[in-house]
């Protein structure tokens, strides 16, 4: 199988900025990180907080790029879908759905006549014509996660927007990724739940410290994660 | 070893100028319904400025002169355009941060979304200055045509100026404290309230050197003078301001994977 994204030995390292008090100082969030995404699989990525799952979703929406190392992208389109979503605050449910739409590559009207679908899906009913300043976080998922689903980019990465929301949308979400799953769209998944990278990926990679430590079947993987765990509040 | 290869471009957009409309649009939309008298904002803010000039300069200090309202229409309006694009777009890239993280964009969306919402806001002040020159007396003829390569030029300018503001902030924060008092001082070198011909001879070419006050002057020439306005100067600021929006478009997409990490940090 061909990969659609590679990553070979990967590191990205910001500044953290100073001023004329403060020197500054650099922070490694990866160190060395490689992997490719095939097509039509469903990837998860697990770690710990602050292993650079962030920044290397980051990486792979072609939002920055890598210090060191190479990624190469064979031809899809990516999109990102988080709970920082690039919403704006001031417009409404219904103006940020089109926008979004076309940040993933659609035009105007081909995101208008998937409105009422978003609406539908979104559950929002009359908040889709409200600021989304007034959304709950479960709600803004919500709304990114209909926007991404029903305008479908070639790779689309999800950073823990399954886990917000309540049971009953959090059902439907995982519903809708397996029918993607099978309908071969290709899913980068980033969770802390357990469960859910289990039971939707087809193979999981264990981020930790900045390293690309091991991929494979996602049991194996969520085993060696728990071991790291305990091994480090242990000792 | 630094290899760090460009990835294929595969966040190309398909309809840029549909976004960048789309985006202007629905901002100022929401910007309208959060105020109670909606769109009347559009004219009742630049109508206080002008009151305000009036009472000062044409009143207090008594510098008025005949047709004095029409004079400071004349200048105050385009300025106003112009200071309002800085200062709208100055800000623009660190307010996008939200969406730059999310997706990768080219930058220079993001000040060509203010600029345009703010050019859009002062259509109709153009309109209802227009009309007003016109009933004051000042009928439209020929010399009026010149009005469209003068706003070519000041577009050019403005996207040249606003943009290269936009792009330096980010590197440099605490210039954003800088652009509000950079502006007043702009504004003063520029003639909005007063005539280039009542300062020191010896200095008005000097002063017409800056491109605003030269601007500021071909408005007048058209409105109130009724002459062509110096079509060889207007062509250097022509030509200075197409080089400009080039160079300015080429190093956002050098820096187009820059901005990303700036902001976060």
């Amino acid at each position: 199988m061909n990969p659609v994204i590679s990553l070979k030995d990967i590191a990205v390292s910001y500044n953290r900025s100073g001023n004329i008090f403060k020197k500054k100082s650099y922070y490694e969030a990866l160190k060395s990180v490689s992997f490719d995404i095939y097509q039509g699989e469903t990837l998860g990525i697990i770690g710990r907080n602050g292993a650079g799952k962030s920044t290397l979703l980051r990486l792979i929406a072609d939002v920055i790029l890598p210090d060191k190392g190479k990624i190469v992208n064979h031809g899809v389109s990516v999109s990102l879908l988080a709970l920082q979503t690039g919403f704006d605050l001031d417009l409404n449910g219904h103006d940020n759905a089109i926008i979004s739409g076309m940040l993933q590559g659609s035009s105007r009207r081909k995101v208008e006549e998937k409105l009422d679908e978003i609406q539908e899906y979104s559950e929002l009913g009359d908040f889709f014509f409200e600021p989304v300043r007034t959304y709950s976080t479960g709600m803004r998922a919500r709304l990114g996660f209909s926007v991404s689903t029903l305008v479908s980019p070639d790779v689309l990465l999800i950073d823990e927007v399954l886990g917000v929301g309540d049971k009953y949308f959090r059902q439907k979400a995982e519903k809708t990724m397996l029918t993607k799953m099978q309908s071969q769209q290709t899913v980068v998944l980033v969770s802390h739940s357990h469960h859910q990278i289990a039971q939707l990926c087809d193979r999981a990679i264990l981020i930790d410290e900045g390293i690309s430590v091991i991929s494979g079947v996602p049991h194996d993987v969520l085993d060696i994660y728990e071991a790291r765990l305990n091994a480090s509040s242990t000792g | 070893m630094m290899a760090c290869k460009k990835p294929l471009a595969h966040t190309n957009f398909a309809h840029p100028f549909e976004f960048i409309w789309t985006k202007a649009n629905f901002n100022l939309r929401a910007e309208v319904q959060r105020n109670y008298l909606s769109y009347g904002w559009w004219v009742i803010e630049p109508l206080l400025y002008m009151i305000v000039y009036y009472v000062v300069f044409g009143i207090l200090l008594n510098r008025g002169g005949e047709n004095f309202t029409v004079f400071l229409i004349t200048g105050l309006i385009p300025w106003m355009w112009f200071s309002k694009s800085v200062t709208s777009c100055s800000n623009s890239i660190l307010a996008g941060q939200n969406l730059m993280l999310q997706i990768g964009l080219p930058t220079i969306f993001f000040p060509l979304i203010a600029l345009l919402q703010v050019s859009i806001k002062q259509l109709p002040v153009f309109l209802i200055a227009i009309v007003f020159i016109w009933s004051q007396g000042f009928s439209p003829d020929i010399y009026w045509w010149g009005l469209v390569p003068v706003l070519i030029v000041q577009t050019m300018l403005t996207i040249t100026f606003a943009c290269t503001v936009a792009a330096i902030i980010p590197f440099i924060r605490d210039l954003g404290y800088l652009v509000p008092t950079g502006l007043t001082l702009l504004m003063f070198l520029s003639g909005v309230f007063y005539d280039y011909r009542s300062i020191a001879a010896g200095w008005q070419d000097v002063f017409l050197l800056n491109p605003f006050a030269f601007l500021l002057k071909c408005y007048r020439d058209i409105f109130i003078s009724a002459t062509t306005p110096d079509f060889s100067v207007l062509t250097y600021w022509g030509i200075a301001g197409a080089i400009g929006c080039v160079l300015v478009f080429f190093s956002y997409q050098r820096l187009r994977y820059v901005y990303p990490r700036i902001v976060m940090e």
